[in-house]
């Protein structure tokens, strides 16, 4: 506690800096830049949301097609009811989460890896029916129309106008994953992580947890996806296959999943870096598997574990990994 | 009164019987000792009655209510309360995380008020609460050690502590001498003794007798799924049928 009282001015100078940095950013970018920051903003709010299902310690493969619940909800809503964005965005939310809770019936039976099988089938079926229900979800070639919400005679077509919007939503958002995890709810599922018996003998029903976990973090990625489709205007099944959610694994893993800022990480600098060698064509895919490969063999607990390896390089507090008191026994 | 009692109790496992019509009851303020010879049936019990095994048939009768096939985290909310062997901890959390997940029944709340704050007192009561129990535990200096950091003694005391946070009536102990030496032998039966005169009903599973027969004031002893003797340390230490048993098992 004393640690945080000493440093809030320093952490509120970051937090003013960050902001005004984003703020300023998309004036220095040009146009496909601009879009760039605006689906990485929109990707934040997909791997923290992720994260949130993960801290149980159950990893699914069915959080991108969450992301597709969200986007078709808001897709429907907008040919359909002609609901705005501020009512789509809460509705896809809603909807991904009913889904999710549906889901959980059947899907957390299960865990580990047949937690993984058993989601990233429940997820391919859910594509199916976008697939094959043409009448609804178009089949294929998916649904159009969606047009970029003209709020206080501001035009969101243009990407600056809806990057701030997207920053205020994706910033909340965030926000109140942040909470979640830093309240009694948080401690719970990393209790029920780390040794389920354990919570369940002094009255944890895991069940019911990893149900929430699941229905919350499902909430927030409905919420990406509608937020991606006012935007990009069309919506298709292609948008959320396995190779979308390798892509969530891989930011998540690289970033780090331990501390709520590590998936952040992965996210912002995976997509910068996959964007500077993007004048390196073919074997961009090959520079960038083997940034994965090496990042995962030296830094197994992701992106964020750098700034305590550097403290135990040059500072003077010794590292934190390494206790001096383990090895005595004897109280 | 009998806090807890045990009827007919049948567990099958495929074609084995774990145990056997077994029955017992177990007063409120006793510390009970379970024993046996490895493989009778003692820890299947324990996992019967805190709810992690369903019984074959049979009852568990406690405080007037029949409990047996409940969930575990039922019968947590209930009071009954179990450790367990080795060291089952949350390796990854700090001492006083350790703990507070144990004020889990008081201090669990909805999404809306862990959003908005609105349980900051229970979770203040809590905190409070732990803080209290580390104490008692002589675990305070340790707090924000992580679990995994602990010598075994201090592991031992932060098992019972978890369990002890919850405020229960009755606490299954399964082996927690286990491994230790003399000393942290004597240190966890001064625990093991507080958290009785706390007033909490003891029910304790262990092979290290000099524990047991130092701790407990009633003693069940079981063998191949079934009961073979009860009775005070003395009656079942002067036991043939138990001595026998024992040195079998030996050989």
């Amino acid at each position: 506690m004393s640690s945080l009282t000493q440093s809030t001015p320093v952490r509120l100078v970051f937090w003013l800096a960050l902001a005004a940095f984003l703020i300023v950013l998309p004036h220095f970018l040009g146009f496909h830049h601009k879009d760039l920051i605006l689906f990485l903003t929109i990707n934040v709010l997909v791997v923290c949301s992720y994260r949130l299902v993960t801290l149980t310690g159950e990893w699914s493969l069915i959080h991108a097609v969450m992301v597709g619940v969200g986007a078709y909800t808001a897709t429907l809503a907008f040919n359909h009811l002609g609901l705005e964005i501020w009512f789509t965005l809460p509705l896809a939310g809603l909807i991904a989460g009913l889904v999710a809770a549906l889901l959980c019936f059947p899907l957390l039976r299960m865990t580990q890896f047949y937690f993984l099988i058993g989601s990233f089938a429940a997820g391919e079926a859910i594509r199916l029916v976008w697939v094959e229900w043409v009448s609804v979800f178009g089949g294929t070639s998916g649904l159009r129309g969606v047009e970029a919400p003209i709020v206080f005679g501001i035009d969101f077509l243009d990407p600056i106008p809806y990057y701030y919007f997207t920053l205020g939503v994706v910033s909340f958002c965030l926000l109140i994953l942040y909470r979640i995890e830093k309240s009694r709810i948080g401690l719970t599922l990393h209790a029920i992580h780390w040794k389920t018996p354990l919570a369940e003998s002094v009255g944890v029903d895991a069940w019911r947890y990893r149900a929430l976990a699941f229905i919350i973090g499902s909430f927030f990625a409905g919420i990406a996806g509608a937020l991606k489709i006012h935007y990009l205007g069309s919506v298709t099944p292609n948008q959320f296959t396995v190779g979308f959610m390798v892509f969530v694994l891989i930011w998540v893993i690289v970033g780090g999943y331990s501390k709520f800022y590590g998936p952040i990480i992965g996210v912002v600098l995976l997509t910068i870096f996959d964007e500077a060698i993007r004048e390196l064509e073919i074997i961009r895919p090959a520079i960038y598997g083997g940034v994965l490969i090496l990042s995962i063999l030296f830094l197994p607990k992701g992106l964020e574990s750098i700034p305590g390896k550097l403290r135990g390089w040059f500072g003077s507090e010794p590292a934190p990994d390494t206790p001096s008191n383990s090895e005595t026994r004897g109280s | 009164m009998a806090i807890l009692e045990v009827k007919n109790l049948t567990k099958q496992f495929g074609g084995l019987t774990a145990l056997h019509e077994v029955g017992f009851q177990v007063e409120e303020g006793d510390i009970r000792g379970l024993i046996g010879p490895n493989g009778a049936g003692k820890s299947t019990m324990f996992k019967i009655i805190a709810g992690f095994y369903a019984p074959t048939h049979g009852n568990i009768v406690y405080q007037n209510q029949n409990i047996e096939g409940s969930k575990p985290h039922t019968i947590a909310e209930l009071g009954i309360v179990r450790t367990f062997q080795e060291t089952t901890l949350f390796q990854e959390l700090t001492v006083f995380e350790n703990a507070l997940v144990g004020t889990h029944i008081k201090a669990r709340t909805n999404i809306f008020s862990a959003i908005l704050g609105l349980d900051r007192d229970k979770q203040k009561a809590a905190r409070e609460k732990v803080e209290e129990v580390l104490e008692f535990m002589g675990l305070s200096d340790r707090r924000d050690q992580l679990a995994s950091e602990l010598p075994l003694g201090s592991q031992r005391a932060l098992a019972l502590a978890i369990a002890l946070v919850s405020e229960p009536k009755l606490m299954l102990m399964d082996e927690p001498f286990a491994g230790m030496n003399p000393e942290e032998t004597n240190h966890m039966m001064d625990l093991t003794r507080k958290v009785r005169e706390s007033g909490v009903t003891i029910v304790l599973v262990e092979h290290d007798m000099k524990a047991v027969m130092g701790l407990c004031n009633y003693l069940t002893v079981l063998n191949f799924g079934q009961v073979l003797a009860q009775g005070t340390p003395e009656e079942v230490r002067n036991n043939d049928k138990v001595i026998e048993a024992y040195l079998s098992g030996a050989n």
